[in-house]
C-alpha cells in the first residue's frame, strides 16, 4: 500500500488507464471477464478448505448455493 | 481492494480520534482480527460488454431464498455475501466459492464484468430490468430509477461489513465498565467519513464510463478520475448524515426522508452506514452492530473483485 502513498501511478485508477484502447477500457474488461471465467472452469475442486469446517462444511455450503440435491458434479466440472 | 488493508485502516482510524486511554489498549489493535463480512456486486455481461439478457441462473438455489448469492437492484445484477467470519482469508474463500458457483451456472458466452461502472448500455437503458424480487423491494426500485438515473443503478461494488469481536468487546468492557461501544464504532465510521479521500485514491477503480452511461444532456467529467462511482457523476443521492452521535446520525436520515431528500431509509448511501438492522431507529435503543463501508470499487485486477 506504501508504494501507492508514493506513487500515484501505482493506484488502481492510474494503472487502469494504461489498458486503455483508443480511449476505452471495454476491451480489458472483456478480456479479464473471460480469463477469470476460463480460470474458474479450470479450478478442479472450489470446496478445498470446507471438507471440516466447524461453521459450515463442504456438503451444507453445495446444498445453500444449489439447493437440497445439490449439484456435485456440475460444479465440480466447472 | 485488500480487504486486510481494510482491517489495518479501521485499526487507525479507532486509533487517531481523540488520542485518549482507550486508542493506546492492544484490545484496539485486536480490531485487526474483527469480524468481517462481504457484499460484492458484480454484473453478468455478454461477450459483447453489454448487459446479458439472459435469465437469473437456473442451477442455483432460487435467488429469493438464497442466503449467498442474490439478485441486487437490477437481474443482472448478483449481489455475494459471505457469512461474518474472523478472518478476512475465509471471507475470501467463501467469496470464491460462491463466485465459482455463479460462474458455473452462467449461459454459454455469458460472463461476469470486472468494473463497478456498467458495461456498454443502449441508448435508451432499454436494458437495464430491475429485478422482480419481493414486492415491497421492486417498488422501491422503481422509485429509485424514476427519480434518480436508472443506469447509474446498473453501478456495482463491494461493501465491507465489519465489527468488534465478542472477544474484542468482553476485553474493552472488562478493562473499563465506562466504555461505549458504540463510541468506539462512531470514532471509526468518522475516520473513515473523515478519510474517504484517501481510500478513494488507494482504491478507486472507476476510472472512466462506458458507452451511455452519460446521457447526451449531462455533464460529464473533462478526464480520467479516481473513482467516477464515488464522485457525483456516480450513484447516489448525495445525502450525508452527520457521524456526531447516533441520535444525529438517525435524525438526520429520518428529517431526510421527511423531507424527501430520501426515497427511504435503505436510500442512505453514505460512504459508512451504522447498522443494526433494517430500521435506523433500532440504533438508538439496540446500539450499533457493525459497521458497513460502501466507498470501494471493485479491483478488475482481481477475479473476486477483491483481494
Amino acid at each position: 500500500m506504501q508504494d501507492r502513498l508514493d506513487n500515484p501511478n501505482l493506484t488502481p485508477a492510474a494503472t487502469l488507464c494504461d489498458h486503455e484502447v483508443d480511449g476505452s477500457l471495454m476491451s480489458y474488461g472483456l478480456a479479464m471477464a473471460n480469463r477469470y471465467q476460463n480460470r474458474a472452469h479450470e479450478n478442479p475442486n472450489p470446496f478445498t478448505g470446507f471438507e471440516e469446517q466447524p461453521d459450515m462444511d463442504a456438503n451444507e455450503l453445495r446444498q445453500l448455493l444449489f439447493g437440497v440435491m445439490g449439484k456435485p458434479e456440475n460444479y465440480k466440472n466447472g | 481492494m485488500d480487504v486486510l488493508q481494510v482491517a489495518f485502516l479501521w485499526d487507525t482510524f479507532v486509533k487517531t480520534k481523540d488520542g485518549g486511554q482507550m486508542k493506546q489498549a492492544k484490545e484496539v489493535s485486536d480490531f485487526i482480527n474483527s469480524t468481517v463480512g462481504l457484499e460484492v456486486e458484480t454484473q453478468r455481461i455478454n461477450q459483447n460488454g453489454e448487459l446479458s439478457h439472459k435469465a437469473y441462473p437456473k442451477g442455483l438455489l432460487n435467488e429469493r431464498k438464497h442466503h449467498f448469492i442474490k439478485n441486487d437492484f437490477l437481474e443482472t445484477q448478483s449481489e455475494l455475501i459471505t457469512p461474518p467470519t474472523k478472518t478476512t482469508l475465509k471471507g475470501l474463500k467463501y467469496l470464491g466459492v460462491y463466485h465459482q458457483a455463479l460462474r458455473s451456472e452462467l449461459a454459454a458466452k455469458e460472463y461476469l464484468w470486472p468494473y463497478s461502472m456498467p458495461p456498454k448500455l443502449k441508448a435508451d437503458h432499454s436494458d437495464i430490468v430491475i429485478a422482480q424480487t419481493d414486492p415491497k423491494s421492486y417498488e422501491y426500485r422503481q422509485q429509485v430509477a424514476k427519480i434518480r438515473k436508472i443506469e447509474r443503478t446498473a453501478e456495482t461494488g463491494v461493501h465491507v461489513n465489519i465489527g468488534f469481536t465478542k472477544k474484542a468487546i468482553r476485553d474493552l468492557t472488562a478493562q473499563d465498565a465506562n466504555v461505549s461501544i458504540d463510541e468506539l464504532y462512531l470514532q471509526a465510521a468518522v475516520g473513515f467519513m473523515r478519510y474517504r479521500w484517501l481510500l478513494t485514491y488507494l482504491f478507486g477503480a472507476t476510472p472512466v464510463a462506458f458507452n451511455n452511461y452519460f446521457s447526451p444532456d449531462t455533464e460529464v467529467p473533462v478526464g480520467p478520475v479516481r473513482s467516477l462511482r464515488n464522485s457525483h457523476f456516480g450513484f447516489g443521492n448525495g445525502f450525508i448524515s452527520s457521524y456526531q452521535s447516533i441520535q444525529q446520525y438517525v435524525d438526520g436520515i429520518l428529517k431526510a426522508v421527511d423531507d424527501k431528500q430520501l426515497i427511504a431509509q435503505r436510500e442512505y448511501y453514505g460512504t459508512v452506514r451504522l447498522k443494526r438492522s433494517d430500521n435506523v431507529s433500532d440504533l438508538l435503543t439496540k446500539g450499533i452492530a457493525y459497521l458497513e463501508l460502501r466507498i470501494y470499487d471493485l479491483d478488475p485486477f482481481e477475479p473476486l473483485g477483491v483481494s
